[in-house]
């Protein structure tokens, strides 16, 4: 343990010295009598505790303040003097005093009580210093974590849309078609896990910007439809909900490029996002061919659609006369 | 959509170089290019991707990973394709993310296609960047 006393007064050095002996009686203390051997002091190594006089004829209080707290800011300093007022007092416990006793019979007993203190302050500040770096580090190696985690699954999810497609390379063109389909969702599925990184917070996205990729992917297959987006706000959402969610877009936009505009004919796909309702809504809608509503539609889209549907807790509605286009809707509960 | 495209002269004579730590990924890759008629050339990093050009100087244009181990990655290999190989195009593979740390390149010459892509959107990216028509 190091200890610095600064102060011209020899008697009152002592008394110090006494006061420390009995609460530290290892402590080594340095009493430096001019600035040299001040600056040779904060030089030599760590301070646990600095005493200082305010007036002192070789230099004050205020500045030994500044000199320890500018090398050592978590060492405690205590000011021990006779002379100042409350006002110098304030304005030294800003520049981060840590007590002021004042020479005097009266608060003389205060002196031993404010030297214990200081130094459990300050061994509590390096504590919480440590921790609070301990805590930094922590920080740090989750987010590379988070970071490898994030990769592994970008390349995990492009190895199965790899292989997928390899594999859809030798197969009839129908067939093929089917895994055009997989690997589409898993591109979805690939859109929201980007776009959860980048936004930052790692539980929650910016829905539009993950629908705009899986809208642009489809849009690059089929080239026959011109997308449209509308979206007015960004729409915030939970991860368990944004992932089912761009499933469920990814099959209605789907749906829409394959069956809307027979032959390749050309058309325009409108996707609305409209967050300023009580609940907000997603539309996916059509200028093509349209259906019967009537006509009960079997097959893995609609079955996918209802379980997506309710795991992302929005209603779905379609609406679709013949001839005159489809307009999927996507109520949130 | 790619599958079982003729080959054409054209499409031979072009060598795409692909740049993957990822065997499988760079595997499905290749296997697209090689089905829609171009000559493909694999590495599994940037070290051997300037290995491939110190040995050969057909190559076109280049598709990479971004990150992979070695002494460089994918932003350290466009780096370097803009200061030796000016005339060759690539496209890098990764989040958009990327996109600042690709402020230098003139926008001509780089395409960035967002993980995990389709591996026939690549293709066309690579058709379309060597002004060959879509099929």
């Amino acid at each position: 343990m190091r200890i610095l006393i600064v102060d011209d007064n020899p008697d009152d050095r002592l008394l110090v010295c006494r006061e420390l002996d009995a609460l530290f009686p290892d402590a080594d203390v340095v009493e430096p009598c001019n600035l040299a051997e001040l600056d040779e002091a904060l030089e030599a190594d760590a301070l646990d505790l600095v005493v200082t006089d305010l007036d002192i004829a070789w230099t004050n209080g205020g500045a030994v303040l500044s000199a320890v707290k500018a090398r050592y800011p978590r060492c405690p300093v205590v000011m021990f003097t006779g002379t100042g007022d409350e006002m110098i007092a304030v304005e030294l416990m800003k520049a981060g005093l840590d007590d002021y006793v004042v020479k005097s019979s009266r608060q003389l007993p205060r002196l031993r009580a404010s030297l214990k203190m200081a130094v459990e302050i300050g061994r509590s500040r390096v504590a919480l210093s440590d921790r609070e770096a301990e805590l930094v580090a922590m920080v740090a190696h989750r987010d590379t974590i988070v970071r490898e985690l994030h990769h592994r699954v970008k390349n995990n999810l492009q190895t199965m849309i790899g292989l997928v497609n390899y594999r859809g390379r030798q197969v009839d063109a129908a067939t093929r078609a089917h895994f055009d389909e997989i690997t589409g969702r898993l591109q979805a599925l690939g859109a929201v896990q980007t776009r959860l990184y980048a936004f930052g917070a790692l539980d929650r996205i910016d829905f539009c910007i993950a629908l705009s990729d899986v809208a642009q992917s489809l849009a690059e297959i089929y080239d026959h439809a011109r997308v449209v987006r509308a979206f007015d706000g960004p729409l915030n959402l939970e991860i368990d909900r944004a992932m089912p969610l761009a499933l469920l877009c990814y099959e209605a936009i789907l749906n829409a490029m394959k069956h809307a505009w027979p032959d390749s004919a050309h058309g325009n796909l409108t996707i609305t996002v409209r967050t300023s309702g009580a609940h907000p809504e997603i539309g996916i809608e059509d200028d093509g061919i349209g259906f019967d509503t009537g006509v009960s539609i079997k097959g893995l889209g609609t079955r996918l659609m209802r379980s997506l549907a309710e795991e992302a807790r929005v209603n779905v509605e379609t609406v679709s006369t013949p001839g005159k286009g489809t307009a999927v809707l996507l109520r949130f509960a | 959509m790619t599958s079982s495209l003729p080959q054409t002269a054209e499409a031979a004579s072009q060598v795409v170089l692909v740049v993957e730590d990822e065997a499988l990924i760079r595997m499905s890759l290749a296997i697209a290019l090689e089905d829609s008629g171009f000559t493909v050339i694999e590495a599994n990093g940037a070290d051997a991707a300037l290995r491939e050009f110190a040995q050969r100087q057909d190559i076109t244009i280049v598709i990479t990973d971004v990150r992979m181990p070695g002494s460089m990655d994918g932003i350290g290999l466009c780096n370097w394709l803009r200061d030796h190989e000016p005339a060759v195009p690539f496209i890098i593979c990764s989040g958009r993310e990327t996109l600042t740390d690709l402020q230098g390149f003139h926008p001509s010459v780089f395409r960035v296609a967002a993980k995990p892509y389709s591996p026939d959107a690549i293709v066309d990216h690579v058709r379309q960047m060597l002004g060959q028509p879509d099929v």
